[in-house]
């Protein structure tokens, strides 16, 4: 995707400013299989280096995707977990840019500011859904100031996270919806599309949704992040066939592309109970810049 | 967003507005089939799409660019690329229908604006004619902070003054060529925004004639300004200044104050790019076109002549 090189300098055609070489096809049918879609959240995100990305083991895509675009990509296994060298398949383990380490997210193993990029795909998946809200908060409030530590000054954390995996009941001003999104969500899941097709969402809770984001900007927030950017992914992060801006305008812009005629998920939008329609978040979290370096005091002579 | 996209999207700005910063809630990401850069280089024309599309919403929400992102090398991308490129040149019109085309949608806009004087009769700022200098006063006042020279403004303020008073005439402010259509046998005006907000007549005939003969040459606008293009030999200058003329003598002004109108019009536009806080970019080069013009009025006596031909 870019290197700081190739972020330097202006930019005379598209064409020169898009010339990326890509490997031959193989005539074995392996091109679709090894085209992450899922990558493509990168063309969003504000990264100005690509040499070094940590990639925290979620529900996510193998660590070699991440390696096309990263100069080095540290793919974290969780320590709870067995090694499941299937996300990193024989052969692509270890290789020349991927290295695997096995670690808790709460206590990475790396040193403050190592890395450009953490990705979290799929967060909170191996807690399941029985644990306890107050209890998930707590491991990614502990994770989130772990990822801020070892980002370096302008990184970015990548969280995507299924709405099934957020558990409990609203809270604060989402329980004033609450009353009138139970109706209205009983009748947008007969019609929001492709949950039958997403498995991450089955089962979830649809008042949980809208609590959700607010939960996780917070938390971000706290962990010392200086800007959060929140989206929706349709239908899931594992399809990412749309990724929408968590707002009410660039939710109904999407919503009426999706269908001409304005219907229940149109009027769940622009009531601003987006949440209930999409089965996966997205949240770019980014560190503070560094500061320009002081400018030089002058030097008042004496006499 | 990504710093690589950006540039991308600066590099095919049609209008210049992609070169300002997109916030992250301006752009949506539709249709995503395909990573990139791929994982692989596929051959072929695929009946399907790859790569994803990009969705940038303007300032207000409304959804503003629509742009395939593919694979440098993707073949489809390309062929359609191609296609479109022929299928929107605009198809060339002899001179002779060019001329008489303008002369048809200046009539129009004529007839608009004096209709709507009487319709919209609160529209008029006052009863009495324009003063041309007290309205040119505020943009040259602008100019000057922008760096124009004393005796470029003194030179511009002098021929403004030479105009005197002009008949009120509510303009379209915005009169080019993309804010007309041809629609059921009679050319129709678009985009009212702006409309009335100048009331100096003639104004909308410079910036249209200056529109058009740019759209109809785009490239000699890197070799040179519209008052260079306006004042030389070739024919389709000759027929701008005709038009010009015609119209000016339609609302029955005279040489001076035909003159006036487009130093007015040429130090209006400018300022009001300038007040925009649009990039330089933009008015940049209109404002070299007013400091030509001054450089003409000092350097002329006949300037009614060299620019406008008129005898």
């Amino acid at each position: 995707m870019g290197g700081p090189a190739q972020t330097a300098g202006p930019v005379t055609s598209w064409r020169e400013a898009a010339g990326v070489a890509a490997q031959p096809e193989p005539e074995d049918g392996a091109a679709w299989t090894t085209d992450h879609t899922r990558s493509n959240w990168l063309w969003v995100a504000d990264l100005t280096r690509w040499d070094r990305a940590l990639d925290i083991q979620g529900g996510g895509v193998p660590a070699t995707a991440w390696g096309r675009h990263f100069g080095f990509v540290h793919h974290l296994e969780l320590a709870s977990a067995g090694l499941d060298f299937a996300r990193v398949p024989s052969g692509e383990a270890e290789t020349a840019n991927i290295a695997v380490a096995r670690a808790s997210p709460g206590a990475l193993p790396y040193r403050d500011e190592a890395f450009d990029c953490v990705i979290w795909e799929g967060a909170l998946q191996q807690w399941g859904t029985t644990t306890r809200r107050s209890d998930l908060t707590a491991v990614l409030g502990r994770v989130f100031g772990e990822c801020r530590r070892v980002l370096r000054p302008g990184g970015c954390l990548y969280v995507s996270i299924a709405v099934a995996a957020w558990p409990g009941r609203p809270v604060g001003a989402g329980r004033l919806a609450a009353g009138l999104s139970r109706v209205l969500g009983r009748v947008a899941g007969a019609v929001r599309r492709g949950e039958a097709r997403s498995p991450v969402s089955d089962g979830a809770h649809r008042t949980d949704r809208l609590s959700l984001r607010r939960a996780l900007r917070r938390l971000l927030t706290q962990a010392g992040f200086s800007r959060v950017q929140a989206f929706y992914i349709d239908p899931s992060y594992h399809h990412p066939w749309g990724i929408i801006p968590a707002r009410r305008g660039a939710v109904l812009v999407y919503e009426r592309r999706q269908s001409a005629r304005v219907g229940l998920r149109w009027w769940l939008a622009w009531l601003g109970l987006h949440p209930l329609l999409y089965g996966s978040h997205m949240f770019l979290a980014y560190t503070r810049e560094p500061e320009a370096p002081p400018a030089p005091r002058r030097v008042q002579r004496r006499g | 967003m990504n710093p690589k996209l950006r540039q991308l999207l600066a590099a095919c700005s049609v209008e210049g507005d992609l070169v300002r910063p997109i916030r992250w809630s301006e752009a949506l990401i539709l249709q995503n089939y395909g990573a990139i850069p791929p994982a692989v280089g596929k051959h072929g024309f695929y009946v399907w799409n790859r790569g994803f599309n990009l969705l940038l919403l303007g300032r207000r929400g409304e959804p503003r660019y629509f742009c395939k992102c593919r694979p440098a090398a993707d073949q489809n991308l390309g062929r359609e690329t191609a296609v479109l490129r022929a299928l929107n040149r605009v198809p060339r019109l002899g001179e002779s229908q060019w001329a008489a085309s303008m002369r048809d949608i200046l009539t129009v806009a004529r007839r608009v604006s004096t209709r709507a004087a009487a319709l919209l009769p609160d529209f008029l700022a006052g009863p009495g004619p324009v003063v041309l200098h007290e309205v040119a006063a505020p943009c040259l006042t602008e100019l000057a902070s922008a760096g124009l020279g004393e005796d470029q403004l003194r030179a511009l303020d002098a021929a403004i003054r030479r105009a005197g008073t002009l008949p009120r005439l509510l303009q379209h402010g915005d009169l080019w060529p993309a804010n007309i259509l041809w629609h059921q046998g009679s050319w129709r005006l678009l985009d009212f925004e702006s409309f009335g907000r100048v009331q100096v007549p003639l104004y909308d005939v410079h910036h249209f004639v200056r529109t058009c003969g740019s759209l109809r040459r785009p490239r000699s606008e890197a070799t040179g300004g519209w008052l260079d293009r306006l004042a030389s030999r070739d024919r389709e200058a000759a027929l701008c200044r005709e038009t010009i003329r015609r119209e000016a003598g339609e609302l029955g002004l005279n040489a001076a104050q035909a003159l006036g109108v487009l130093l007015y019009y040429l130090v209006d536009i400018t300022a009001q790019f300038r007040l925009r806080g649009v990039p330089r970019s933009f008015w940049g080069p209109l404002a070299l076109e007013v400091q030509r013009a001054a450089d003409t009025l000092n350097a002329s006596a006949r300037v009614e002549e060299v620019l406008l031909g008129w005898p």
